[in-house]
């Protein structure tokens, strides 16, 4: 029977990055002064998980590079080694090199990479500064166990990467199972060692399929030197599935615990990888089994008669256990409390979830689209009708409605993520950055539980990233200048999430020195940038997302390079959303960004222009006024505004921005929209005000190209196509006509 | 009569794995994420054969194998570790917690299906 593998490795991709996740995250939790135990423990476990899978579904690389870890964190959580910084770097680094690792095996290729190597020799060399932290010990024969000699033949250059290769990592390790010696001078093209060990040949079987493929080296039991007290090393087993007699005690070339308690008549029996402990429980009824099956050959295996015609065992192997009545499982439960109760903090979820590809719930989402715009399409041709003539009909449209609205937010539910999946990478982030400027930074973490679009989550990493690192390197002072300034030399960085009405609101904010107005001012001048006159804060921040604009004193690696911010600002706009800072001098930034709770469906309301109808999205209006004509003026060095209170608003004028025919061209026929943008307020013309909707947002970019000014279009009820309008781009455009 | 089978193990693709390759072969599998969570399963049920990791979080695979001995009805059901490394010390440890045997990971399936045969046919 053959078993694809293939099918369990997405399991074991999600399995270790979230490992790898949690590992990291564990990491820097680890409190190096004082680690706790259970931390240290919940590592070791991470690690070991992912060795296991490693191993198991084939990829060797990552099962190396988790076994070298995985001594260094045996030592660790033994407490034979402390942590240091150092090691916590170096782990930490091991975790990014494995995540690389399992990124190329996603990808279906190997990773090359020269930093395996010097990783791994770089962990050795850490788990060895303390001769008891090695792991390997573990592994070691009780005392009195008697030793074999191997005799290890291969090929170097065919177990070596480099033709050049070293072999003393493997000579260390076989180091680690007893006295190594060489028989002869290694040469490319054949090493012979002998190895003289209490372990059997599948330790040393393993110890080299850590790092290349056994099969390719030839390990024999040493004829010349024939230990004494272990049967059958004469037998110098050909190889480990050679066939033995099924009475025998023993496999060819395995010793067995002659001497280990327990093991009266009933011998322990040690095959290729599995074994069974003589005497033991559950014994009865494998040996029931073995009894009959005695005759088999097959796999050399042999069994022992360990309860010969025991017809109690033979009838118990077919059917289930005595249904004994459960002695008082809560006294049991009582009774075990110890290693229950150890970790009550990590206790692991029930499992009630499946895993579904995104695709899947992305058609459902475009499904229930559609089912959005045919409901729009039925209300739309029904509106002509008489409701009372027609109330059943009005009645089931209005059901139709509604169960749409829930299956919507149902599918859409299915979508949403916690943000934590974000904000979890930056404890990393903030530590290095902050360590490669030599600066002393917390983060702090708020609503990590705030759920949005998984889309949107995937696409807030970069520009997160971005803005976090700019914050700690423009924004948080040295631990010198915060000092003089009478702060605490501890830069601290919020990232904080939550729902404010349709919107996910992101902020990034940092006590640092805030952003300097008149160098913003001076720079915008230089570059010969369009600004109004008398600018208003948030008009000078705004500078800062414009392309190429960086007034960083220096150019580091971190950020300053002035081409990151308009990244930004376009990454997010891309998501429908928007930012905005706020700073003040000596006090802080705080970068702002707002995002629609979906990509999908946008409440929104349509408006006429001439022919023509648009859409406005809900959450950018704040009212709608129909000025009168005083309130129309133009201002020197700030084009069209409309006096609203007393505050004048840059008038964007939409017929005249799309060049689209007009019947009233006079302004007080025309009504006024104002609307929420990321330099404050401004007002739009329209014509019209039509009816407020929940449209379905199609990509204007992948259907057609993209447009300044719009940010998707839909399908309205007539089948006609609305553009959808992209406020703080019309405000930017409207200037530069002016 | 189909023989049932409890997998006890952290990690859900060795789970996985374990409970393709033996439902495909006509076993019956239960899975259980922990040592706790494998003794509830073996309390509520009845098992032919359970096979354990041994590192686990809430309770790991000796002391699950030692708290199934002391039920009457897991008295003398094969037990078999899974475990990443085969040194005397762990078959010591398992030997002493009352483990059946040990199957060494990495393993194949059909490894695990030629012990699985073994064991309880």
């Amino acid at each position: 029977m053959t078993i694809d593998m293939g099918r369990f490795h997405q399991v074991f991709f999600d399995e270790a990055g979230e490992h790898l996740a949690a590992m990291e995250a564990l990491l820097l939790e680890l409190d190096v002064e004082a680690p706790d135990l259970e931390v240290l423990h919940a590592i070791f476990r991470a690690a070991h998980s992912i060795k296991g899978g490693a191993g198991t579904f084939g990829f060797a690389d990552m099962a190396q590079v988790t076994h070298v870890l995985e001594t260094l964190l045996e030592g660790l959580r033994n407490q034979q080694t402390a942590p240091t910084v150092e090691m916590i770097d170096l782990l930490l680094e091991t975790g990014d090199l494995l995540k690389a690792q399992l990124a190329a095996h996603q990808e279906g290729v190997d990773l090359e990479d020269p930093r395996v190597e010097l990783v791994c020799a770089r962990i050795e060399q850490l788990s060895r500064i303390d001769p008891a932290a090695d792991s390997v010990t573990l592994r070691r024969m009780p005392p009195g166990a008697t030793a074999q000699q191997w005799r290890i033949e291969f090929r170097p250059d065919q177990l070596l990467r480099e033709p050049d290769g070293d072999l003393s990592a493997l000579w260390d390790a076989l180091g680690d199972l007893g006295q190594t010696e060489r028989l002869a001078e290694d040469s490319p093209q054949l090493a012979v060692w002998r190895l003289t060990t209490q372990m059997g040949r599948e330790a040393v079987t393993e110890t080299f399929a850590f790092v290349c493929d056994p099969r390719l080296v030839r390990i024999e039991a040493d004829p010349e030197i024939s230990v004494p007290g272990i049967q059958g090393e004469t037998n110098q087993g050909e190889s480990q599935d050679a066939v033995a007699p099924a009475d025998k005690e023993e496999d060819s070339g395995f010793g067995f615990f002659a001497d280990a308690p327990g093991s009266e008549r009933v011998l322990d029996q040690e095959h290729d990888g599995f074994g069974l402990f003589g005497a033991s429980p559950g014994m009865d009824q494998v040996a029931a089994i073995a009894a009959r099956d005695q005759d088999e050959a097959e796999q050399g295996f042999g069994f022992f008669d360990s309860a010969p015609g025991t017809p109690d065992a033979a009838m118990g192997r077919d059917s289930p256990p005595d249904a004994e009545p459960d002695p008082a499982p809560a006294r049991a439960g009582t009774a075990l409390a110890p290693g229950a109760d150890s970790t009550p903090k990590r206790r692991a979820a029930p499992e009630s979830s499946i895993r579904v590809g995104v695709e899947k719930v992305d058609q459902l989402i475009n499904l229930v689209g559609e089912l959005v715009i045919t409901h729009a399409m039925l209300a739309e041709s029904t509106s002509i009708l008489d409701p009372v003539a027609h109330e059943r009909m009005f009645d089931g449209l209005g059901n139709l409605e509604r169960n749409s609205r829930d299956l919507q937010q149902a599918v859409m539910s299915i979508r949403m993520v916690p943000i934590s999946f974000v904000f979890s990478r930056f404890p990393r982030v903030v530590r290095d950055t902050a360590a490669a400027l030599g600066k002393r930074v917390t983060l702090n973490l708020v609503g990590e539980d705030t759920e949005l679009d998984k889309g949107l989550i995937e696409r807030l990493v970069d520009p997160l990233n971005h803005l976090v690192r700019n914050s700690i390197d423009h924004g948080i002072e040295t631990p010198e200048r915060r000092r003089e300034a009478g702060k605490s030399e501890q830069g601290e960085i919020v990232l904080a999430a939550s729902h404010r009405g349709g919107n996910v609101v992101v902020e990034v904010s940092d006590d640092g020195a805030g952003l300097n107005r008149d160098r913003l001012l001076a720079k915008a001048a230089e570059r010969g940038l369009v600004l109004s006159e008398n600018p208003s804060d948030k008009e000078v921040w705004q500078l800062v997302f414009a392309a190429g604009f960086s007034t960083a004193e220096r150019v580091t690696d971190i950020s300053g390079r002035g081409v990151g911010m308009d990244v930004v600002r376009r990454n997010i706009e891309g998501m429908n959303g928007r930012v905005e800072i706020d700073s003040q001098p000596g006090r802080g930034t705080r970068i702002t960004i707002r995002l629609p709770l979906t990509l999908a469906i946008l409440d929104g309301m349509s408006v006429r222009v001439g022919e023509e109808v648009f859409i406005l999205p809900l959450t950018v209006i704040r009212e709608s006024i129909r000025p009168q004509r005083e309130q129309y003026k133009t201002l020197a060095g700030k084009g069209q505004v409309v006096q609203v209170s007393d505050e004048y608003l840059p008038l964007v004028v939409l017929h005249a921005l799309f060049r689209l025919e007009e019947q009233q061209t006079r302004p007080e026929e025309g009504i006024v929209v104002i609307v929420d943008t990321n330099e404050g307020r401004a007002a739009l013309q329209v014509a019209e005000l039509l009816a407020q909707h929940q449209v379905v947002i199609k990509s204007l970019e992948t259907n057609y190209r993209k447009v300044e000014g719009i940010s998707g279009a839909t399908i309205m009820g007539d089948g006609r196509v609305a553009m959808i309008l992209d406020v703080d781009a019309l405000v930017r455009m409207s200037r530069q006509r002016a | 009569m189909v023989k049932s089978i409890l997998t006890v193990d952290d990690s859900s693709s060795i789970r996985q794995m374990v409970s393709f390759t033996l439902k495909d072969a006509g076993y019956a599998v239960t899975e259980a994420i922990d040592g706790q969570d494998g003794l509830d399963k073996a309390r509520a049920g009845r098992f032919n054969l359970i096979f354990t990791d041994q590192n686990m979080p809430r309770m790991d695979g000796l002391t699950l194998i030692k708290a199934l001995r002391g039920l009457p009805q897991y008295r003398s059901v094969p037990i078999l570790m899974l475990t990443t490394e085969s040194s005397d010390a762990m078959k010591n440890q398992g030997r002493a917690a009352g483990a059946t045997g040990w199957l060494v990971k990495p393993f194949d399936p059909q490894k695990l299906l030629a012990v699985v045969r073994k064991v309880i046919g």
